[in-house]
């Protein structure tokens, strides 16, 4: 972490751009400092008790910053030209992947102490790919994509950008909202009390489908950043 | 309200039929042009018209199911405390849509082409 950070510090220099001006840079910055914090306890204290609350911390922030760090950048990197409202759309995306991902590997090692996170996991998962991919995706979608990136891509010369994979997207997606809220409210009846720790059954039905809706999203972000490269490069009118 | 772990079936029941409902709407609005209209007449959209099925759907069968599964015929019956079973239905009746929608937009685009 803090070798890319360095790595993108030099970029940005050498472009001669203050690197602190974006939320990538300041995110980057954040990243290593915590990473940091997180790696010298464990040469400091000889014990592993001490730090271990503080690296669970440290550890779990690391891992929703590094996610939305990543999603900011590959869509910059890809897209290029980004607008807010996309950026928040897949940031809101990224987390509910991150959540997802938490579910599966926690489930994987199930603890008394894991049930309980891996139900706030489920409903972070499920409010923030209703509200953030949901309700910003459909309106971002009916006002802006309809009116301006959807006319640029059917004038463009490879309008199955929008013709195969925006109408894909915009209908597959709407299976989404119901599979994470089936999660969240699996895992609020099956979380109820330890039994979990033991039904492998239950636990595999979890596992199958986080991933998935993992992989829904993946393939989803995937399409989303065709579709903008698309609209914002534009390949040429037809 | 005290939750009973024997009606979690009644979520992926709910999630299954409204999934296979919306999905179907996906594939003959598609081949329909009546059926668009009419969706699109609902709201202004056909997505915004799917969206809101989806969103009232899936609620309200839950509550249904959730209601159904409350008598141990009904659990039996519908087997609700086999999540494994209802998960892995879930899973195909997805990937069948998901898979269907994207031959279905080729075949249309390429078709238009």
């Amino acid at each position: 972490m803090t070798i890319s950070f360095v790595y993108g510090l030099i970029v940005i220099t050498l472009r001669l751009k203050p690197v602190l001006l974006s939320i990538h840079g300041w995110l980057g910055l954040s990243i290593m400092i915590i990473s940091i914090f997180q790696v010298l306890p464990c040469y400091i204290f000889k014990t592993r008790k001490r730090p271990k609350h503080s690296h669970m911390l440290l550890g779990y922030s690391l891992g929703i910053l590094v996610t939305v760090q990543a999603t900011i950048g590959l869509f910059q990197g890809v897209v290029d030209a980004v607008k807010p409202f996309v950026v928040l759309h897949s940031v809101f995306g990224a987390i509910a992947a991150f959540s997802l991902t938490w579910i599966i590997i926690e489930t994987y090692n199930l603890t008394e102490n894991g049930i309980l996170r891996i139900k706030i996991a489920g409903w972070v998962a499920a409010i923030f790919n209703i509200i953030g991919c949901w309700i910003l995706g459909g309106y971002y979608y009916l006002t802006f994509y309809a009116t301006d990136a959807k006319l640029k891509i059917l004038e463009s010369n490879q309008p199955w950008a929008h013709q195969i994979l925006m109408e894909t997207k915009e209908h597959i997606f709407l299976f989404l909202p119901i599979i994470t809220l089936s999660i969240a409210l699996i895992l609020l009846f099956q979380g109820k009390d330890n039994t979990l720790l033991t039904d492998k059954k239950a636990q595999r039905s979890i596992i199958l489908l986080s991933f998935l809706a993992l992989s829904m999203i993946i393939l989803l972000f995937i399409f989303g950043s065709l579709i903008s490269y698309t609209a914002n490069v534009g390949f040429g009118g037809a | 309200m005290e939750i009973d772990k024997g009606r979690v079936g009644a979520v992926l029941i709910s999630a299954i039929i409204s999934i296979s409902v919306v999905g179907i709407l996906i594939i003959v609005h598609e081949e329909s042009s009546a059926l668009k209209d009419f969706l699109i007449a609902l709201t202004g959209h056909h997505w915004l018209t799917k969206s809101i099925i989806a969103a009232v759907l899936f609620p309200l069968l839950l509550i249904v199911f959730y209601f159904i599964l409350g008598s141990e015929a009904n659990k039996k019956r519908f087997k609700s405390d086999n999540l494994w079973t209802w998960s892995l239905i879930l899973f195909f009746v997805v990937i069948f849509f998901i898979v269907f929608s994207v031959i279905q937009y080729t075949l249309h685009y390429f078709g238009e082409s």
